[in-house]
């Protein structure tokens, strides 16, 4: 088991590593921009239009920020207790005051 | 610094920490294709060319062109002055957008920064001026930087209009203290502030309950402050929101944030000629009426019904932050990432939830420019990455040794 466990383990940080450094072309950041295929269009002979792009896609990975946005349907889950009871070994306070209704 | 290397670059995206990037390393660097697809507005954008033109003002020796439509740009950095600094930054992106690199750029200054900003200080698109002070700045300790470091928030400046004004002070280093840094540790504390111009102050009041209540489960101390501003200092536009910070016993600030953002469109019409209008307009059937900028790549919709709306969400989000884990949240992992590839030539290491687009990005920035490239390994034990790297031993040549 703990063999299998560290070659899951190694396999994941190879993973990670090529998914940063090596895989620049087809991640998921720059997925937007390229949703619309771009024709050129015969006009004339000289000259070629371009097809406008149509961005699509609304992410703040698209814009210049370190922020992420949350999803607000990704939320709705903290509204179960099961869920926010979850995270209560996260606290300092974990043990003393097990019971603590809202 | 005549680097006869030129480091080339596509696209607008990244293009912050390109040029922090290339001012730190004393690389010239040529972005191409920049909006090349836009046909109304091609090239950079009015906070884009406001930001070069901030750069120009902390550096000395600088030089900037830019093609005629605008979308190339070769930079060519100069040495990091520092100093007493004024700039307004035009209400499309919020301060924290110009001030975040000038936070990275001010230790390695040739005297200490004293930068004045007007504009916007909290908005949805980028980290406001609260997660700044109260989560940015006190991670700088951790490298060494701490004697009177400063952020000052004397207006207060909601979107769209801004209005707001800030004051920042970094003194200067020699060099990053190395980090190591992967204790988690739990959750002591929960801070916050709401903030509240021209609205009602139950506003802010009504947002710190709901906020509260959802936290005081897990932990008594949490306290919420509610920062009411009137008169001179509130700004141009109403508006309020709420930041939240959760310490643990080990240091670690993890943060979420959320402003309130109305939903109509009579938001953006005293904002003249919009540089990136092009967004509201291709997106404009999707986004209802949003108001022009990059807001309108939002994709939630932030104009709470209510004030307690806006409290549950933001308690819900410091939710999602904590149980992500790590020792420095989402919106630190640049600097972070950044000071220990600038850091001492010693093993540096910080643990982090899981890696946001916009750090995988600095990580390949950070590879281009100066040449780290980091060991990312996940910790199966509770889904966190960890991040190590050799630091490039960084030293500000500009500081007098004395």
């Amino acid at each position: 088991l703990a063999r299998a466990e560290t070659a899951f383990k190694t396999r994941k940080r190879v993973n990670l590593m090529h998914l940063v450094y090596q895989s620049e072309e087809n991640m998921g950041i720059d997925g937007g921009e390229e949703e619309e295929s771009e024709e050129d269009v015969e006009e004339g002979g000289l000259f070629r239009v371009k097809k406008r792009k149509v961005q699509k896609s609304r992410s703040l990975a698209l814009v210049d920020t370190c922020k992420v946005e949350v999803l607000a349907g990704d939320l709705v889950e903290w509204g179960e207790e099961d869920n926010l009871e979850s995270l209560r070994h996260r606290f300092i306070t974990a043990k003393p005051n097990p019971e603590n209704g809202e | 610094m005549a680097g006869t290397t030129i480091l080339r670059f596509e696209g607008h995206n990244y293009l912050r920490q390109r040029l922090l990037l290339a001012t730190l390393s004393g690389k010239t660097v040529r972005i191409d294709n920049i909006r090349p697809e836009d046909e109304d507005n091609p090239g950079l954008t009015d906070y884009e060319a406001s930001f070069l033109r901030l750069l120009e003002k902390v550096t000395n020796g600088c030089s900037v062109e830019i093609s005629y439509t605008g979308t190339t740009v070769v930079y060519r950095p100069g040495v990091i002055i520092g100093g007493k600094i004024h700039h307004d930054c035009p209400p499309s992106r919020a301060i924290s957008y110009f001030l975040e690199p000038m936070i990275a750029l001010a230790p390695f200054a040739k005297t200490p920064m004293m930068l004045t900003m007007t504009g916007v200080t909290n908005d949805n698109v980028d980290v406001s001026i609260d997660t700044l002070r109260t989560v940015l700045l006190p991670q700088l300790k951790r490298y060494g930087i701490e004697d009177s470091i400063e952020l000052k928030i004397s207006k207060r400046g909601a979107p769209p209009l801004g209005g707001g004004e800030i004051f920042f002070r970094s003194p200067i280093i020699r060099t990053l203290k190395p980090l190591q840094y992967t204790t988690e540790g739990q959750i002591k504390r929960i801070r916050g502030i709401a903030y509240a111009t021209r609205v009602s102050p139950s506003m802010a009041n009504r947002t710190v309950e709901a906020a509260r209540s959802l936290l005081t489960r897990y932990i008594p101390d949490v306290y919420i402050y509610t920062d009411v501003y009137k008169g001179a200092e509130s700004g141009k536009s109403p508006g309020y929101a709420l930041t939240l910070v959760a310490e643990s016993n080990t240091g670690v600030l993890l943060s979420s944030e959320c402003a309130f953002q109305p939903r109509s469109k009579s938001g953006s019409a005293p904002m003249d000629v919009d540089q990136d209008e092009a967004f509201t307009k291709s997106n404009g059937a999707a986004a209802g009426q949003g108001e022009g900028g990059v807001s309108s790549m939002l994709v939630n919709d932030y104009s709470f019904p209510t004030p307690e709306d806006l409290g549950v969400r933001t308690a819900r989000l410091l939710l999602q932050e904590i149980r992500k884990g790590g020792t420095v949240d989402s919106v630190s992992q640049w600097l972070n990432v950044l000071f220990l590839a600038l850091g001492p030539e010693d093993v540096g290491k910080v643990r982090i939830g899981n890696l946001t687009p916009f750090t995988i990005q600095y990580l390949r920035d950070i590879k281009s420019f100066l040449g780290v490239t980091f060991k990312i390994k996940p910790d199966p034990e509770n889904r966190t990455v960890i991040l190590t790297c050799l630091g490039t031993g960084y030293t500000n040549v500009n500081k007098n040794v004395q």
